[in-house]
């Protein structure tokens, strides 16, 4: 495709609001997600994640802010952003009676790019039965399936909201092979939100984690892991600084150990820790993504509980 | 060569790792190709990207070039680099061991009884074997 | 488009069978009764024309069943059949343009209606032709039967209006049906009332069938979800 917008960003959004009822459940939420790169959402239940992915399909309205998907805003022309991306919701609902081979039939003509060569590969690839209806699928091979029509017309951009919830580990590894296949073989950019650490640690290069509508973080996963440090301070008489170091995502203290999640490490952060006073001894620890995750949310649900 | 998506180390690092090995211990012989990006993004299932950044890192580092359309190949002087480059690994992991030690107020004499201990007790592991059992962090 | 009313016709298959199902049992009751009863005898012209008379009650009770109640159900399940069973949620992620969506829905549940009403007309005028054999005369002169079909006509254009306009706003054909038929009552009392002309309604039902309908399509369109 070699239109106006194949330079711009997958994904824009801009100051986005979204509420149900009086409820607001996006905050002014703000991405630019380049075109190639692996973007992982991860946020708790309830977090704002499918929310937001639904509003870049166009399947709600928002209430304040911009959104371009490849170039398009969804409000105004849902059905071209549907035609160039693909998409995995939570919950399959393809209608049941169909076989296979059907859905596949429906979907094609929706499709002007739809690839029947890759269509053929990724049903070789999930060993699905074209003869089988819906309703005679396992969990797991529905979900192949909606992968199968997310991914058979070469979509420019994949969303999965959760995609692998629930589904046994072998089921996941097919999940994975063919959405990477997908992806290998040209510029594709993915966009996807899940509560498993692994699969966003093998499949993000980027990643924003998002809680009751607010982003906390959005940035290279490398970065993430490799900045976001614990350190563990020894308080000889028991009292935390007055001024809490800059970059402390969630601290807490129990009886003399003071332990404190910083982003953006540095051996400076533990110099300027040390240089306060009070503190005999610190300890840096390394994070893995989930623990990571946890103490965002923490500290995001500690702040909140103090102001 | 399995990635450990639970790790705190970054999967492009564990990838550099895992192929350093391979190099220093001759698995990749110079000249030879490493596998495709593709190919290995899907034995890894790994994102496409995160390979490539393993492989441009790898070059800079002047363990492998990269020949347009051709695919990416071990340096000649890989296999020495690749030494040298295992060397600071594991200088890297000995200053971690030595900074615990410190904090927790081991005396010198103490440490250096404790390396030659644990070099002593270690099982050496056979000839051109990866050498990753290694793993000596120094985190929690 | 084709592949779209395809798979409106397909997901609704089994409501169509049961109408076709329940409008041939209506068909099929005086025979069975006359059968039960032991009134039948094939070499009895009388007993013939007994069950002929029965047949052309049932038919015309076909015929009111279709309007008043088969049209209404075939035209909610249609429009929410998929919000209720939450396919309309996969159909919302396809790059279908919603205008198709909604028209393909309505294309085949007029199609469907006029199908059934078709059907039910046709064998009711054939009983009625065939009983006023018997008499060798018509049972019924041309007018009075235009007249019949002028009103079955409205009241279909009311209740397919309604049931537009219902079945956009609820979630499920179920609640969609008894709003419809709810408000059908409502309005028949009404048009009841005004004793000096009670044919006003001819011109006030076919009018409020209409905007109805064309509001229930209205809303439909605006839904991001069907």
């Amino acid at each position: 495709m070699t239109d106006s917008s194949a330079d711009s960003p997958a994904v824009v959004v801009e100051g986005l609001a979204k509420r149900f009822g009086r409820q607001e459940v996006i905050h002014d939420l703000s991405l630019n997600i380049a075109r190639g790169s692996a973007f992982g959402f991860l946020g708790p239940n309830g977090a704002g994640k499918t929310t937001t992915l639904k509003l870049l399909m166009g399947l709600l309205r928002r209430e304040a802010g911009n959104v371009r998907v490849l170039g398009v805003d969804p409000a105004v022309d849902d059905t071209t952003v549907k035609r160039r991306v693909g998409y995995v919701p939570e919950q399959q609902f393809i209608y049941r009676w169909m076989r296979v081979s059907d859905a596949i039939r429906f979907c094609r003509p929706l499709y002007p790019t739809w690839n029947d060569d890759r269509c053929a590969e990724l049903l070789k690839l999930f060993a699905l039965d074209p003869g089988k209806k819906v309703k005679e699928l396992s969990k797991g091979n529905v979900v192949k399936l909606a992968l199968l029509l997310a991914m058979a017309h070469e979509p420019e951009l994949l969303i999965l909201d959760e995609p692998m919830a629930g589904l046994d580990p072998l089921v996941r590894d097919d999940l994975l092979d063919g959405v990477l296949r997908t992806l290998c073989d040209r510029e594709r950019t993915l966009v996807f939100s899940s509560h498993a650490m692994p699969d966003v640690q093998r499949m993000a290069d980027r990643i924003g984690i998002i809680d009751e509508g607010v982003l906390l973080y959005d940035g290279p996963s490398d970065t993430l892991l490799n900045t976001t440090k614990r350190l563990r301070a020894v308080l000889p008489n028991g009292r935390t600084p007055d001024r809490l170091p800059d970059g402390v995502i969630c601290h807490r203290v129990s009886g003399r150990e003071w332990l404190i999640t910083v982003r953006d490490f540095t051996p400076e952060t533990v110099r300027k820790l040390t240089a306060a006073g009070g503190i005999t001894h610190v300890d840096v620890i390394d994070l893995n993504l989930e623990e990571i995750f946890k103490d965002y949310i923490r500290g995001r649900r500690a702040a909140t509980c103090e102001t | 060569m399995p990635v450990d998506p639970h790790s705190h180390v970054p999967i492009y690092e564990q990838i550099i790792e895992h192929i350093h090995g391979r190099i220093a211990t001759g698995v990749y012989q110079p000249d030879e190709p490493l596998p495709s990006i593709r190919a290995l993004a899907l034995e890894l299932l790994v994102n496409p990207n995160t390979v490539q950044r393993a492989y441009q890192e790898l070059e800079r580092q002047g363990l492998v070039y990269m020949r347009k359309g051709l695919g990416v190949f071990v340096a000649s002087n890989g296999r020495t680099t690749a030494r040298s480059k295992s060397e600071e690994a594991v200088r890297e992991r000995f200053s971690q061991g030595i900074d615990l030690g410190r904090s927790a107020r081991l005396a010198e004499q103490t440490l250096r009884s404790l390396f030659n201990r644990t070099l002593r007790e270690r099982p050496s592991p056979p000839q051109g074997h990866d050498r990753s059992s290694s793993d000596k962090r120094a985190s929690s | 488009m084709r592949n779209l009313m395809w798979k409106d016709l397909r997901q609704n298959r089994n409501l169509l069978l049961a109408v076709g199902v329940i409008l041939g049992v209506i068909y099929l009751l005086p025979l069975l009764v006359f059968l039960a009863m032991g009134l039948l005898n094939p070499f009895q012209r009388e007993s013939w024309r007994r069950l002929l008379e029965s047949l052309t009650v049932s038919s015309f009770i076909a015929v009111w069943v279709t309007v008043l109640l088969m049209l209404p159900a075939i035209a909610c399940s249609l429009i929410t059949g998929e919000r209720a069973d939450r396919t309309s949620q996969f159909a919302a992620y396809l790059p279908i343009p919603r205008g198709k969506a909604v028209a393909s829905r309505f294309a085949v549940a007029i199609l469907c209606s006029l199908a059934f009403l078709l059907l039910s007309g046709l064998v009711c005028l054939g009983c009625v032709a065939l009983t006023s054999s018997f008499y060798g005369r018509l049972a019924f002169i041309p007018n009075d039967l235009l007249q019949v079909a002028r009103v079955a006509a409205t009241i279909c254009l009311l209740m397919f209006g309604l049931a537009c306009f219902w079945s956009s706003l609820l979630s499920s054909p179920v609640q969609a049906v008894l709003a419809v038929l709810g408000t059908a009552a409502v309005l028949a009392t009404v048009f009841l009332r005004i004793h000096d002309r009670p044919f006003a309604a001819y011109g006030v039902a076919p009018v409020l069938g209409l905007v109805s309908a064309c509001v229930g399509a209205w809303i439909c369109h605006r839904r991001l979800v069907l």
